[in-house]
C-alpha cells in the first residue's frame, strides 16, 4: 500500500482565487485521516486533488513519491473516490453502480457480482440491489456510494461527507467499515465536518479558508470497552 | 414572470431552437403543400393535353357535300357550325378542300392529284417563296412540285373536279411546311407528305366558288386552358352539342377527345387521392413530431413542476410559466414557417390558375391551424399530466418502471387501426379508399408501436447479459436504451420517418421504373425516327451506309394495327435489320429470350445475295410467244449501296439464244439481282401501274405458254453477267411467294433457266404473275410471335411487308414485342424485303431506331441518304410525359412528405439529445470518476443515442419494405390501365439509397448530439 503525500498544494478553480494555499500532508498505509473544516474550508477541494480530478497550480500529491499525473493515472494506482454527491448513474440500479465500478476496475465479472452482494449486505442494502437510484431514499443512495468505494479494495480511500445524510447507526457502520479499510492497510482520508466522525481518525487536519492546520497526528484515547466513535 | 420565463428560455436554449425549428419545418411543410397539390392537379390537365398527340385533341366538325351537288352547302355552314360549338379553351380553324387533279398546260407530264384547300390563317404555318395567296384563283404548291417539274410564280394551271368546270389557277409560290406536327393542321391530312396527293392552298374565296367542297371546322384542346376545366361539365358540353352537329347533318368527331378528357378526370382523381394522402400523412408526420419534441420540453420542465408543487400548487403564473416554454417557440417558430411555406409555394409554383390560389390558401391556413393546434393540445395535456403525477416522479430523471395503461390503450387503438387499415388495402387493392389509402404509413406506425414496446425489454436483457460477461460498454450502452425516459416515443417517430423514407424511395424507384419500361416497350430504341423511304430495301440500304458499323442506327418497318387482337392479320408486325436488334432499348427476355439468340433466330443465315458489278449487264437469252407477239425480259437489280432499284428489259427476244447488252451504270459498285420478270410486246403505259407490273416498264402481260431461256454470256466481262451456275440451278429461283401468286414455270437445261408463263384456269382465284425471284433468303419465314397463336391446322402465312402474305414459321415464342405490346410479329428485314420484293403502300411507318450514344448529326445524314426525318420519339419524351401524370406527381410529392419527415424526427432527436445532456454528462463524468475507462464513456456517450436510433432505422427500413409492398398493392399505375408489364419487384438499391440518407441525416444528430454530450462531460470531469 502506498503512502499518500501532499506537498505544498494549492489549488484554485480557474483563474481565481486559491480554494487551498499551501497545504502538506503524509498518511501512511493503514492510517485513517480526518480533513475537516466548515463548508467551504476546501475539504472536498482537496480530495479531488489526492484524487487526482484536479490539477494542483502548485505543489505535487504523490503516492510513494510518484505525483499524480491524472485521475486515470490515480484509478490505476487504486485511488478510490466517495464523493459528496455520490456520483450514481440513475440510469443503474444500486447493484448495477457498485457492479460497474468494480468491472471498470479490472475485476472479474463473477467476483463482481459477490462483492457487489457483499458491499451492499455490509451497508443494509440487499433488499435495494435491483432498484433504481431514484428510488431510493438520499441516505440510501450515501450508502450506495460508500458500498460501491469500499466493495473496490482501493489503496486509497477518500471518503468525502459520507456521513452526512446517516442515521447514527449507519454512521457507525460507515465509519467501522473505513476503520477496516484502514486496518486492510488502505489510506483513508474522510472529510467531514463532524467532530465526533473525526474523532475516530488516526489523525485530523483543519481546513480553514484553505490553509491546512494539523489538530493531531495520533487517535484519540478510546475508554476501555469501547471502539469507535466517542459520543 | 416574464423575465423568469426569458431567463427559462435562454438556459434551455438548445431545446427552444430545436422546438422552434421543428414547428417552422412542419409548419412551412404544411404552408407549402397545398400549393405544390393545386398546381400538382392543375398541370395533370395541362401535361396531359400538351402530350397527347394532336388527334386526341381534335373536334373535327365538316360537312361535306352530298353528290351531285348539295344546293344548301355554303360557308354560312362554318358560321352555324361555329355558333353551335365554340367552347373555352379549343383554338378553331375554319377552312375547306376539295379534292381533283392539277395539269399544267405546258407541262404535259404534269397531272397529279390534288386537294385544293383554304385554311384559316395557313400562311403563318408555312414558310412561303412568293406571296400567300389572297385572291380568288391564287395558289402555292409544295416546293418539292417545283424541283419535280419546271414550275414557276405566275404559271397558270387547272384543277378539274370530276366533271366540273376546270377551275384556272394561278401559282403565286411554293411553301413548305414549317412543322407538320403543330396542332393547327388538324389530323394533318393536308401536309401528310407520305399520301399521294400535294395540297394547294388557296384564297378563302374558294369556299364561295367551288361546290364541292368540305368545309370543316377543327377545334384543337389547348393545355393551358385545362388547368381548371370542368371536364365533367366541357364532356357533357361535347357530347349534347356534337350530337346536335351530327343530327344538322354535320360530321362530327371527338372520339379520341372524349377518352382524353375521361383519363384527365381519372388522373386528376389519382393525383388528388396521392396528395391528399402525402398531406394527411405530413399533418400526422408533424403532430406526431411536435408532440415528441414538446414532451421532452415538458419533460424538463417536470422537475420544475415537481418542486412548485412539493412547496404548494403550481400558480397560474407557474403555468404560464411552464406552457410558455413549450408554446412560445411553438408559435414563433409556427408564424416563421408559415411565412417561409407561403412565400416558397408561390415562388416554386409559379402561377396558379383561376381560383386555385385562394383554395390553396385558405387549405394552407387551415393545415397550419391544425398542426398548431395539434402542437398547443400536446403542451396542455402533457402540461395536465404533471398535476396527476405524483411529485416525487416528477422530481425523478428516470421514470417509474411500471406500465403506462393509457399509453398501452392508446397503442392498442393504434395497431388496432393500422391492422384494419393493411388488411382492408390488401382486400380490396387499388381501388380502395378512405383509411386503407393510408395503410402504408399505418403498417409503419404499428410495426414502430410493437418495436416502441418491445425495445426496453430487449435492451435491458442485452445489458444483464453484458454485465455478466463484464462487457462494459455493452452493458450500459443497452442499460441507457432501456431507462431513459421517452424511448418510446422517439422511437417510434424515428421508425415511422425511417419507414416512409424507405416507402417514399422504393415507390419513387418503381414508378421511374415502370414508366422506364413503359416508355421503351412503347418507342422501342432509345430514339425512334419516322422517315419518309420509297422501300423497305432503300430504308435499309441507306441506314447501314450512315451507320456501317451497326452501333448506332437500325432500320425497322412497322405495321401498325389497332389494339383488338383475332389473328394473325390484326397483330402488329416488327421487321427489323436483326443484325442490329441489341439497339432496341431496355431488351427483356420477354421478346423471346436472349437478343443475340432472337436475332440468330430470325437470321438464321445470311442472304446468298447475286451480285453483279458492272456498269453493264450481258446475257444470253431467248423467247418465244405461242401467239407470235414479242417476248422481252426485265430484269431487276437493287443498288447495294443505295437500295434503289434498277430495271433493265431486254428484247425483244428471239427464238435463237443471242446475247444482249444493256448499259447499267449505277450498278458499277454493284447491285443485287432482284429477279427476272417475261414480258409481252412493248406499249406506251398509262402510268399509276404497280412497279411489279409489266406496264411500270412500258410493256405487256406476256402471253400464257411464252417461254424464255436465260443463259449466262460466257464472252462477257466478269460481274456483268448472271452467274451459269445460277442460271443452271433451278433452286436457286422461285416464283412469288402469295398465297394468290401463279408464278412461271422454272427449270433448267444445259442451255440456262427456262421459264414457262403459266395459264391461269378460268375462274381460279389466283394471280398470275411472271417473275421468277433469285432464292436468296430461305424461306418459310422465321418469325417470332407474342399474343397470338397461329392455327396448327393451315399453312401459317405472315405479311412481313404490306402486300403479300409469304409461307412462314413460328421459331419462337415471345410474350412481349417491342412497340406492339402484348402481341406483335417479330420478322428480319432483309429477309422480309427479299421475299416480298414488291410491298404495297399500306401504313407502314419506315423508322430508324437510334442508340442513346448516336450521334447528333446522324438525323441530318440520314436527310442526305433521301430518308427525310417526318417524327422523332424518344424514350426521355416519353419518360416526361408518363412522368406528369397523377400517380407519377403523388409519388414524389410523398416522397418530399417522407423527406420532411426525416428532417422532424432529426430535430426530435437532436430534442431528446439536448434534454439528456446535462444530467446524462454529470452521470458520465461521474462513472469516470469511479474508474470507467474514457474509451467506454465515449462509447456510452455516443453509443446510447445511437442504439436507440440505429435500432430505429433497421426496424424502420424493415417497416418501410412493409409499407413498400403494400403500396404496391395500392399503386394506381398508368391512367389508361397500362399493364403490359407487371408493378416490377421492389429493388434494393432504393432501400440502400433510404438507408444512406436516413444514417446521413439521424447519424449527423447522433453525432452532433454525442459530440456536446461528451464535451460536457469532460467539463463536468
Amino acid at each position: 500500500m502506498p503512502t499518500v503525500s501532499v506537498d505544498g498544494v494549492t489549488v484554485a478553480y480557474g483563474d481565481g482565487q486559491p480554494v487551498l494555499q499551501d497545504v502538506s500532508l503524509v498518511v501512511e498505509p493503514g492510517r485513517m485521516v480526518a480533513v475537516c473544516g466548515r463548508s467551504g474550508a476546501g475539504k472536498t477541494t482537496l480530495l479531488s486533488t489526492i484524487a487526482g480530478l484536479l490539477r494542483p497550480r502548485e505543489g505535487v500529491v504523490a503516492l510513494d513519491g510518484v505525483p499524480l499525473r491524472d485521475r486515470d493515472h490515480a484509478v490505476a494506482q487504486r485511488v478510490v473516490l466517495i464523493p459528496q454527491d455520490n456520483g450514481l448513474a440513475t440510469f443503474l440500479t444500486a447493484g448495477e453502480n457498485v457492479e460497474v465500478a468494480l468491472l471498470a476496475n479490472g475485476v472479474a465479472p463473477p467476483d463482481a457480482r459477490r462483492r457487489t452482494g457483499e458491499a451492499l449486505e455490509r451497508l443494509g442494502l440487499a433488499a435495494q440491489r435491483d432498484q433504481l437510484v431514484e428510488e431510493l431514499s438520499g441516505g440510501q443512495q450515501q450508502r450506495t456510494a460508500i458500498a460501491r468505494g469500499v466493495a473496490l479494495r482501493g489503496d486509497v480511500l477518500l471518503a468525502d461527507e459520507v456521513t452526512s445524510e446517516l442515521d447514527a447507526a449507519t454512521r457507525q457502520i460507515v465509519l467501522d467499515l473505513l476503520r477496516e479499510e484502514a486496518n486492510r492497510g488502505a489510506v483513508v482520508v474522510f472529510a467531514t465536518h463532524d467532530s465526533e466522525a473525526a474523532a475516530v481518525c488516526d489523525a485530523e487536519l483543519h481546513l480553514v479558508d484553505g490553509r491546512a492546520e494539523l489538530v493531531r497526528t495520533q487517535p484519540v484515547p478510546v475508554e476501555p470497552g469501547r471502539t469507535g466513535l466517542v459520543r | 414572470m416574464w423575465a423568469v420565463l426569458w431567463s427559462a428560455l435562454r438556459v434551455r436554449r438548445g431545446q427552444t431552437v430545436v422546438v422552434t425549428l421543428v414547428a417552422l419545418l412542419a409548419t412551412a411543410s404544411l404552408a407549402f403543400a397545398p400549393w405544390y397539390a393545386t398546381k400538382a392537379v392543375q398541370e395533370i390537365g395541362v401535361a396531359a393535353v400538351a402530350g397527347a398527340p394532336v388527334d386526341d385533341r381534335l373536334v373535327a366538325i365538316s360537312w361535306r357535300p352530298t353528290w351531285p351537288a348539295d344546293q344548301s352547302a355554303s360557308p354560312e355552314l362554318l358560321a352555324e357550325a361555329q355558333r353551335q360549338f365554340h367552347p373555352a379553351g379549343f383554338t378553331t380553324v375554319v377552312g375547306g378542300f376539295m379534292s381533283g387533279d392539277l395539269h399544267h398546260p405546258r407541262v404535259s407530264d404534269l397531272s397529279v392529284d390534288v386537294s385544293l384547300a383554304y385554311r384559316e390563317g395557313v400562311c403563318d404555318h408555312l414558310v412561303v417563296q412568293g406571296k400567300c395567296p389572297s385572291a380568288p384563283g391564287e395558289v402555292v404548291l409544295p416546293v418539292s412540285l417545283m424541283t419535280e417539274f419546271p414550275l414557276k410564280p405566275g404559271d397558270e394551271m387547272v384543277v378539274t373536279v370530276g366533271s366540273d368546270t376546270p377551275l384556272r389557277v394561278r401559282v403565286v409560290g411554293f411553301y413548305r411546311v414549317s412543322d407538320p406536327a403543330e396542332p393547327y393542321w388538324g389530323d394533318g391530312s393536308l401536309v401528310d407528305t407520305s399520301a399521294d396527293q400535294v395540297t394547294a392552298f388557296t384564297a378563302r374565296s374558294i369556299l364561295q366558288e367551288a361546290s364541292r367542297i368540305t368545309y370543316t371546322y377543327d377545334l384543337v384542346a389547348q393545355p393551358q386552358a385545362f388547368a381548371t376545366a370542368d371536364l365533367e361539365r366541357l364532356s357533357t358540353t361535347l357530347s349534347t352539342r356534337l350530337s346536335r352537329l351530327r343530327a344538322d347533318g354535320y360530321s362530327a368527331s371527338a372520339t379520341e377527345l372524349e377518352e382524353l378528357l375521361a383519363r384527365i378526370m381519372r388522373d386528376r382523381q389519382t393525383v388528388t387521392t396521392g396528395v391528399g394522402v402525402g398531406v394527411v400523412v405530413l399533418v400526422l408526420l408533424t403532430w406526431f413530431a411536435l408532440a415528441v419534441v414538446i414532451r421532452e420540453t415538458v419533460v424538463q420542465a417536470r422537475r420544475d413542476v415537481g418542486w412548485w408543487r412539493l412547496h404548494g400548487a403550481p400558480s397560474f403564473r407557474g403555468w404560464l410559466l411552464v406552457l410558455g416554454q413549450s408554446a412560445i417557440p411553438l408559435v414563433c417558430g409556427a408564424l416563421v414557417g408559415t411565412a417561409i411555406g407561403l412565400v416558397a409555394g408561390r415562388a416554386v409554383v409559379g402561377t396558379i390558375e383561376g381560383g386555385g390560389a385562394h383554395d390553396a390558401l385558405v387549405l394552407c391556413l387551415l393545415l397550419v391551424g391544425l398542426a398548431l393546434v395539434g402542437g398547443l393540445v400536446t403542451v396542455v395535456a402533457a402540461q395536465l399530466s404533471t398535476l396527476i403525477t405524483p411529485v416525487g416522479e416528477l422530481l425523478r430523471r428516470m421514470p417509474v418502471r411500471r406500465a403506462g395503461w393509457r399509453r398501452s390503450l392508446v397503442d392498442l387503438v393504434l395497431v388496432a387501426l393500422a391492422t384494419y387499415g393493411v388488411a382492408q388495402a390488401l382486400l380490396v387493392g387499388s381501388g380502395v379508399g378512405g383509411l386503407p389509402l393510408l395503410a402504408p404509413t399505418l403498417a409503419a406506425l404499428a410495426i414502430a408501436l410493437v418495436a416502441a414496446w418491445a425495445v426496453p425489454p430487449f435492451a435491458a436483457w442485452v445489458a444483464a447479459r453484458a454485465r455478466r460477461s463484464g462487457r462494459l460498454a455493452t452493458a450500459l450502452v443497452a442499460a441507457v436504451v432501456a431507462r431513459r425516459p421517452e424511448t418510446h416515443r422517439l422511437f417510434a417517430l424515428v421508425v415511422v420517418a425511417v419507414a416512409l423514407v424507405a416507402t417514399a424511395f422504393v415507390g419513387w424507384d418503381t414508378a421511374a421504373r415502370m414508366q422506364w419500361q413503359r416508355a421503351a416497350l412503347e418507342v422501342g430504341g432509345h430514339r425512334v425516327i419516322t422517315v419518309d423511304a420509297e422501300d423497305a430495301a432503300q430504308l435499309l440500304a441507306g441506314v447501314r451506309a450512315v451507320d456501317p458499323d451497326g452501333t448506332q442506327a437500325m432500320a425497322v418497318v412497322e405495321q401498325p394495327v389497332g389494339d383488338d387482337v383475332t389473328s394473325e392479320v390484326d397483330v402488329p408486325t416488327l421487321a427489323v435489320d436483326s443484325t442490329r436488334l441489341a439497339l432496341v432499348a431496355g431488351w427483356r427476355d420477354e421478346y423471346g429470350g436472349d437478343v443475340e439468340a432472337v436475332a440468330a433466330a430470325l437470321r438464321p443465315t445470311d442472304p446468298r445475295s447475286v451480285v453483279l458489278r458492272s456498269n453493264r449487264i450481258s446475257l444470253r437469252a431467248a423467247g418465244t410467244d405461242p401467239a407470235g407477239t414479242s417476248v422481252s425480259l426485265r430484269i431487276r437489280l437493287r443498288v447495294q449501296a443505295s437500295g434503289k432499284p434498277v430495271d433493265v428489259v431486254v428484247g425483244p427476244l428471239t427464238d435463237e439464244l443471242r446475247s444482249y447488252t444493256t448499259d447499267i451504270s449505277s450498278c458499277s459498285a454493284g447491285c443485287r439481282l432482284v429477279g427476272v420478270q417475261v414480258l409481252g410486246p412493248a406499249q406506251r403505259s398509262e402510268g399509276g401501274a404497280s412497279a411489279s407490273d409489266p406496264d411500270a416498264v412500258g410493256h405487256l402481260p406476256a402471253s400464257p405458254g411464252t417461254q424464255v431461256v436465260i443463259a449466262a454470256d460466257e464472252e462477257a466481262e466478269r460481274g456483268s453477267t448472271i452467274p451459269a451456275a445460277v442460271l443452271a440451278e433451278p433452286t436457286r429461283w422461285r416464283p412469288g411467294l402469295g398465297p394468290r401468286d401463279l408464278g412461271p414455270g422454272i427449270s433448267a437445261g444445259e442451255d440456262g433457266l427456262h421459264l414457262r408463263v403459266s395459264e391461269v384456269p378460268d375462274d381460279a382465284p389466283v394471280d398470275r404473275s411472271d417473275w421468277a425471284f433469285v432464292v436468296d433468303v430461305p424461306a418459310p419465314l422465321p418469325v417470332i410471335v407474342a399474343g397470338w397463336r397461329p392455327d396448327p391446322s393451315e399453312e401459317l402465312r405472315i405479311p412481313p411487308l404490306p402486300g403479300a402474305a409469304v409461307p412462314s414459321e413460328v421459331v419462337r415464342r415471345a410474350r412481349l414485342m417491342p412497340r406492339g405490346g402484348k402481341s406483335g410479329t417479330l420478322v428480319d428485314l432483309t429477309y422480309a424485303e427479299r421475299l416480298v420484293p414488291f410491298p404495297i403502300t399500306e401504313g407502314e411507318r419506315y423508322e430508324v431506331w437510334l442508340s442513346p450514344t448516336a450521334s447528333p448529326s446522324i438525323v441530318a445524314e440520314l436527310r442526305e441518304v433521301g430518308l427525310t426525318p417526318l417524327r422523332e420519339e424518344s424514350i426521355p419524351e416519353r419518360v416526361d410525359q408518363l412522368a406528369a401524370q397523377g400517380s407519377a406527381v403523388a409519388v414524389r410529392f410523398q416522397t418530399a412528405v417522407a423527406l420532411v419527415g426525416l428532417a422532424l424526427a432529426t430535430g426530435a432527436v437532436l430534442m431528446d439529445a439536448a434534454r439528456e445532456r446535462p444530467a446524462r454528462a454529470a452521470e458520465l463524468a461521474a462513472l469516470h470518476a469511479q474508474g470507467l475507462g474514457l474509451k467506454v464513456v465515449r462509447v456510452v456517450g455516443y453509443g446510447g443515442f445511437a442504439a436507440i436510433v440505429g435500432t430505429a432505422v433497421v426496424v424502420g427500413l424493415g417497416a418501410g419494405l412493409v409499407g413498400a409492398g403494400i403500396a404496391r398493392v395500392l399503386y394506381p399505375g398508368f391512367v389508361d390501365g397500362w399493364n403490359v408489364v407487371p408493378t416490377i419487384a421492389i429493388q434494393p438499391h432504393p432501400v440502400a439509397t433510404a438507408a444512406a440518407v436516413t444514417v446521413v441525416a439521424l447519424g449527423s444528430a447522433v453525432a452532433a448530439a454525442g459530440a456536446a454530450l461528451m464535451s460536457l462531460a469532460r467539463a463536468r470531469s
